[in-house]
């Protein structure tokens, strides 16, 4: 006789208890059930208060047949994810175990279950899993009845249509109690499953334990985005844009642009997509901004390559095949990745653009407001009219928006890191090294005295190191004094150099003119009929050249002074005076008028440091002033300024040229950056000048600011340093 | 016509030039002279200053906004900014640019509207092949101008003795507009703008005869 194995049923319940560590992870195989059978939304709710303590989980996915129900559902082990990796609308399956439905034994006695499908009736079944948790008790022994008036509430999600498909169970006879941490712990596991479900499965908890979280679950991978950008456009000529970034959030803004403004055309009809909802996430496959969340690298790659690209909803349905894998568009379908590689530009240009596979999107539009995006008959999606492009269009620069403003927030924040680095004032670290070194010091002299005092003569080696230390001391105070001088002749040196650009011209000028007077003089005097009174002119204005030429190699020549190299009180009005003298011929030969203010300063400081300073202002100054219409004018002004108790003096430099524009006033102090470069090209700028100040102001402990000047009207750069 | 024409803004420069010049062509072209004159503040006056002193060369500097005019005020344009605006109705005409400063981008860009763009120190360097050069395109473009002015008058003749053929009449036309289009505003860049504004005040002629037409048959 054949012999055959019997199922004890406690079995069952053994398989679901040993799978599923505890309640919160049943009821997300549960919900995990609901997404598989396509809903688009899912109910959560745990009542624990009062006489009807249940759990429902109510979708409105496809539902079951009664043949389904008889085949699949009361098959243990059976899972139709094994089939079919995909659900009937392309949903990747979540789960493969095929055990969800066995998960309600963890979380109460009773389930009843209710499903409507498009193909059958109304279909119940009540199962009590206690019955199964009796000892020799046999699977086949136990039968499952149906509800005596089964009646099913299908949720609805906002702005859809509602469906007549879904399912709905009841978990009663509850066999743990939910605590507040119990639904944290169950909002927090569903947010962070719900990133596969990307926007188009919704769960909602309900409960009366912890109220706070009795609401829609958020995704918490889209908090890991490194931009968020939110668009709202009305369809008619206002588009909204809501920026956020997680780099630099002083960068977060809201922009409005009129439709004329963004299309950068005078004329121009409402786009005939009609009004437009667009959310753009970019995401970093870098690990840093996924520190503090409960997601892997893995977890995001996973993410990104199943969600990646711009989805479009209609009334909140997905409208197939834009973003999705697997079809004649590809999940790229806006031709991001084309756009990027024909200029492959990094992050630190201008140019650049993003990936498709960095961006998750959503683009939300409804059917009477968006006549014109009309289904196309002959296949899946849009037809391809002036509507669905103009919605391209859109989104397409919506991305390059946001890869703009990434450019922008990367920019801010290189340079927030870079200011940091360079404010540090050398001489300030080579005081706090000494400090620090000092104390070392003190420490073994004092533990040397003590040997010294036992005239223990295992001492000297310390005693020797402790000599080595001071004298390594000393070396490194002369080495940093040596390379700060260094620094200083070469700023001084490369301000002679940017200088003599500028300046340059006016002497070359005149080296010309006085080769001119010189040959001319000669050459009227050689003539057959000498010509005296155009010979003396000239001599004359030959001596005048050759002045203007010998005052400029005097200006070379004093730049590198020793003297100037060393700090002593000085009086910083006779300094300007002076440089101001040497570049007068500069400044005549452009009629430029500089006006004074100077009051009588002393300050203990370096001359070649305050040179400097003054000699890039002003060089900035003198290329500036002539591209204007105003009189040419430069304005001088020192004074006494004490900030925060510290005794100190401003120097200001303004001129009458057309200042800085408003976009470049954070970038004028980067090296190699420089604005002269316009039409008028007087000179080309090496873009060092304003970084040699900036570095030597930070070296003086001193402070810069550039505004507009209001008499003037151009740029103001000020200077504020210590007199001591 | 025998005159070359030099622009400078600085004033001590431009003299001590023009008379290095000047010393220069006695030597080998004693007929011809430089006239000198700071920049003007409207470019038309160019044209004007050119027929009246009978340029058929012009040398500018590049950087012409550095000294003051006589009014106080400066000049907006650069050496590269004048010539450009200057080929508008001086198409052939010798245009040289001699500068002390390096050849800039915008300058580069200019290369193509000047005959040729020197550096000071090149020029004194191979002072008699370049005064050679200018001279030489001088001569060639009053030659032409001259030449022109002469087959105008034939062609004159031929028409009033009703003897020109459609050949004739085409040569006509075509020496006319290299004549006549200096006389014309600077506005009219080309030749199709010559026709067009042409072609409305013939029909704007064509309107009043039809009005007067109408008026008479009433």
């Amino acid at each position: 006789m054949a012999k055959k194995f019997t199922i004890d049923a406690r079995l069952i319940l053994q398989l679901g208890r040993d799978s599923i560590k505890d309640h919160s992870t049943a009821l997300v195989e549960l919900v995990k059930n609901s997404f598989d059978a396509d809903a688009s939304k899912v109910e959560v709710g745990i009542f624990c208060k009062g006489n009807n303590k249940h759990i429902r989980v109510a979708d409105n996915g496809f539902g079951m047949t009664e043949d389904e129900i008889d085949e699949n559902w009361l098959r243990i082990g059976f899972s139709e994810k094994k089939k079919s990796k995909t659900s009937r609308k392309g949903r990747r399956k979540t789960g493969e175990k095929g055990i969800g439905r066995i998960a309600s034994d963890r979380l109460g006695a009773i389930l009843q279950m209710v499903t409507k499908s498009e193909a059958d009736s109304l279909q119940s079944i009540i199962v009590n899993w206690d019955e199964f948790d009796v000892a020799g008790k046999t699977i086949e022994n136990i039968e499952l009845k149906e509800l005596e008036n089964p009646s099913i509430k299908i949720p609805i999600r906002k702005g859809e249509q509602a469906r007549e498909t879904g399912t709905e169970l009841i978990i009663s006879t509850l066999r743990s109690n939910w605590t507040e941490d119990n639904i944290k712990d169950l909002y927090q596991e569903l947010s962070y499953f719900s990133p596969l479900f990307s926007d188009e499965f919704e769960i909602e908890i309900k409960n009366d334990i912890n109220p706070a979280y009795s609401k829609t679950v958020k995704s918490a991978i889209f908090e890991t985005a490194e931009i968020e950008l939110f668009l709202h456009y009305d369809g008619k000529s206002t588009l909204i844009y809501e920026f956020k970034n997680k780099l630099v959030p002083e960068k977060n803004k809201t922009e409005t642009f009129k439709l004329q403004q963004f299309l950068q055309q005078e004329k121009f009809e409402p786009l005939s997509c009609g009004a437009i909802d667009l959310k753009l996430f970019f995401f970093v496959r870098k690990k840093g901004l996924l520190e503090n969340t409960q997601f892997s690298l893995a977890d995001l790659k996973e993410f990104l390559s199943e969600n990646y690209g711009v989805k479009l909803y209609r009334d909140n349905v997905v409208v197939k095949p834009y973003g999705f894998a697997n079809n004649q568009f590809g999940q790229d379908w806006l031709g991001l990745d084309v756009e990027k590689s024909r200029d492959p530009a990094g992050l630190g240009r201008e140019s650049y653009r993003v990936n498709a596979n960095n961006i998750v999107g959503y683009a939300y539009f409804t059917r009477d407001n968006n006549q014109s995006l009309i289904d196309s008959s002959a296949r899946e999606g849009l037809v391809e009219n002036e509507a669905f492009y103009s919605l391209k269009d859109i989104i397409n620069a919506s991305v390059r928006l946001l890869a703009t403003y990434r450019v922008e927030v990367n920019k801010e924040f290189k340079k927030t890191k870079k200011i940091i680095d360079k404010q540090k004032s050398t001489t300030k670290y080579l005081n706090s090294l000494r400090t620090r070194l000092t104390t070392v010091v003190s420490d073994i002299n004092e533990i040397k005295t003590i040997i010294n005092n036992h005239k223990d003569i295992k001492g000297n080696p310390l005693a020797n190191t402790v000599n080595i230390i001071e004298k390594v001391i000393d070396d490194t105070e002369k080495t940093f004094e040596e390379l700060l001088d260094e620094k200083r002749v070469l700023s001084a040196l490369a301000t002679l150099g940017i200088s003599s650009a500028v300046f340059g011209h006016e002497t070359e000028s005149a080296i010309t003119t006085f080769k001119d007077n010189a040959n001319n003089a000669r050459g009227y005097l050689a003539k057959e009929e000498p010509n005296i009174p155009i010979a003396i002119e000239q001599l004359n204005e030959a001596i005048n050249q050759a002045r203007l030429i010998s005052s400029w190699g005097l200006f070379a020549l004093s730049r590198i002074e020793k003297e100037k190299r060393i700090k002593r009180p000085r009086k910083i009005t006779s300094i300007i005076k002076k440089v101001l003298e040497q570049i007068q011929p500069a400044l005549d030969a452009l009629d430029i008028h500089v006006e004074k203010k100077l009051s009588k300063v002393m300050a203990s400081t370096y001359t070649m440091d305050i040179e400097s300073i003054l000699l890039n202002l002003l060089t900035n100054a003198f290329s500036a002033v002539p591209n204007s219409e105003r009189e040419r004018k430069i304005k001088i002004v020192l004074d006494h300024d004490n900030r925060d108790d510290i005794k100190g003096m401003i120097l200001s430099v303004s001129d009458s040229g057309p200042g800085v524009a408003v976009e470049y006033r954070d970038k004028i102090w980067e090296p190699l950056f420089t604005t002269k470069i316009g039409k008028k090209q007087r000179q080309s700028g090496t873009g060092l000048g304003l970084t040699i100040v900036r570095s030597i102001v930070a070296e003086l402990e001193g402070e810069i600011s550039l505004e507009t000047d209001k008499e003037l009207k151009g740029a103001k750069f000020s200077v504020w340093l210590p007199r001591n | 016509m025998k005159n070359i024409g030099l622009i400078d803004d600085k004033d001590i420069s431009r003299r001590a030039f023009m008379l290095k010049l000047n010393l220069e062509l006695e030597k080998s072209f004693p007929e011809w002279r430089v006239v000198d004159s700071k920049p003007f503040k409207e470019i038309k006056t160019y044209h004007q200053w050119i027929l009246e002193n009978e340029i058929s060369v012009l040398i500018i500097d590049e950087r012409l906004d550095e000294e003051k005019l006589d009014d106080g005020s400066y000049v907006r344009y650069f050496g590269s900014d004048l010539v450009k605006k200057l080929r508008m109705f001086l198409k052939d005409f010798p245009i040289y640019c001699i500068t002390n400063i390096e050849i800039t981008e915008q300058l580069k860009k200019a290369l193509n509207y000047f005959n040729l763009t020197l550096s000071r120190k090149s020029f004194d360097d191979d002072i008699d092949n370049y005064l050679n050069l200018f001279i030489r395109s001088g001569i060639s473009f009053y030659t032409e101008f001259k030449n022109e002015l002469s087959r105008l008058g034939e062609l004159s003749v031929l028409i009033a003795s009703g003897k020109a053929t459609q050949d004739d009449l085409k040569e006509l036309q075509s020496i006319q507009t290299r004549l006549v289009i200096p006389h014309f505003s600077e506005d009219l860049s080309s030749r199709e703008t010559y026709l067009i504004e042409l072609e409305k005040q013939i029909g704007a002629i064509k309107d009043m005869q039809e009005k007067l037409v109408n008026y008479l048959n009433r």
